[in-house]
């Protein structure tokens, strides 16, 4: 992922502008869930263990964090060779934002 | 600007020291495998391998093979610039001029990265950033991608990164300060037993010089901040590191004050580094 869709400068400047960007260990769910990082953490990392598919998954919530939609890591790269990998990946955050919009 | 030309002029030594805690955690256990488990693994491999199971055990009961090295001023000038720098510049180090720095930890050191499955591209090597000058000093932060070969087999180990600084006095031309450590955050490492791979934590693995110099009173001229520093290193080693991420705890607050949405990356290893 980092050497493809987020190496991006598309994506890059794409997310920079309307996302808040996070990334977060798997490991570290729990812990964060128990509230670790306080209360704000734990409901987000509930939420993005509710929907997370292992190994590698990225995840849109709106600021109320409802769920949005996500794109896990494995399905995404069978799904697309790796020169479509960017603009897909850029496709799918617009269509995050249109979701959200709506 | 500063002239590193001759800046290491002092003839004394300097003593590093090497510490190197055991693996503390991991997710599968490999650097612990049981019989059965490295059996399996062994079984796997294309060719056959020489290896008892005692003796994958004995690979994994790792600590530093000089405890207590002497360098000379002259071997630390790997660390510094060609010729002269400013404030923030970033330069590439010589991979050979570092690695008896990481062979203090183990002989199977080597920059030459080969575990493949989880890497980005380009993101081998080492890098240095001037970080902080004043008349007297001068502060470099560097960060080095290696990897430790245990065994030719196929035993690895990938620390996350080594992040280290080195104070200069320019006018006794040498070295007051050098620390160069894995940053002791969970799952910094990753574990290749033959084909199967782990992340594990190693609590601390750090060379440090022995001299008790005090370095944190030092009125800089011109500086930037450890972080700012840390930042430019990564942006050097990964594109990606230009998206602005952010902490957690901090992510909903924000989301709901600037009305964007939150995307999120869950992920096994740590996203910043080449443990992932």
């Amino acid at each position: 992922m980092r050497a493809g869709p987020l190496s991006s400068s598309k994506v890059i400047k794409l997310l920079n502008a309307h996302f808040v960007n996070v990334w977060v260990l798997l490991r570290e769910l729990p812990e964060l869930q128990d509230g670790a990082k306080g209360a704000a953490a734990a409901m987000l990392a509930t939420k993005l263990q509710e929907h997370f598919v292992y190994p590698v998954d990225s995840l849109i919530l709106t600021p109320a964090l409802e769920f949005v939609q996500h794109l896990p890591t494995n399905e995404f790269h069978k799904s697309f060779p790796g020169n479509e990998k960017k603009s897909e990946y850029f496709r799918w955050l617009k269509s995050s934002l249109a979701q959200v919009d709506r | 600007m500063v002239d590193f030309s001759n800046v290491l002029s002092s003839t004394a030594g300097v003593q590093v020291q090497a510490h190197w805690e055991p693996i503390a955690d991991a997710t599968y256990n490999l650097h612990q495998p049981t019989q059965e488990q490295f059996d399996r693994l062994k079984a796997g491999l294309p060719e056959p391998v020489n290896m008892e199971w005692e003796q994958a055990l004995e690979l994994f009961n790792l600590k530093p093979v000089h405890p207590l090295k002497n360098y000379g001023q002259v071997d630390f000038q790997v660390f510094l610039p060609p010729s002269t720098a400013n404030v923030g510049d970033i330069w590439e180090l010589d991979l050979k001029g570092i690695l008896p720095f990481l062979g203090q930890f183990h002989p199977g050191a080597t920059t030459e990265i080969t575990i493949s499955s989880h890497r980005t591209p380009k993101s081998d090597g080492a890098r240095a950033c001037l970080r902080a000058i004043s008349p007297n000093y001068v502060e470099i932060v560097f960060r080095i991608h290696a990897q430790f070969v245990l065994d030719a087999s196929g035993i690895r180990l990938l620390p996350a990164q080594f992040v280290g600084r080195l104070v200069l006095n320019r006018k006794e031309g040498e070295v007051i300060k050098f620390s160069l450590f894995l940053p002791s955050r969970n799952s910094n490492v990753d574990v290749n037993v033959f084909r199967a791979a782990d992340i594990a934590f190693i609590p601390r693995m750090e060379l440090s010089t022995l001299s008790s110099t005090p370095v944190r009173g030092i009125a800089w001229e011109t500086a930037i901040t450890e972080e700012e520093a840390r930042k430019k290193l990564a942006t050097a080693f990964y594109k990606f590191a230009k998206i602005e991420w952010g902490p957690i705890e901090d992510a909903v607050e924000l989301a709901k004050s600037t009305n964007r949405p939150i995307h999120a990356l869950v992920l096994f290893g740590a996203l910043a580094d080449e443990s992932c």
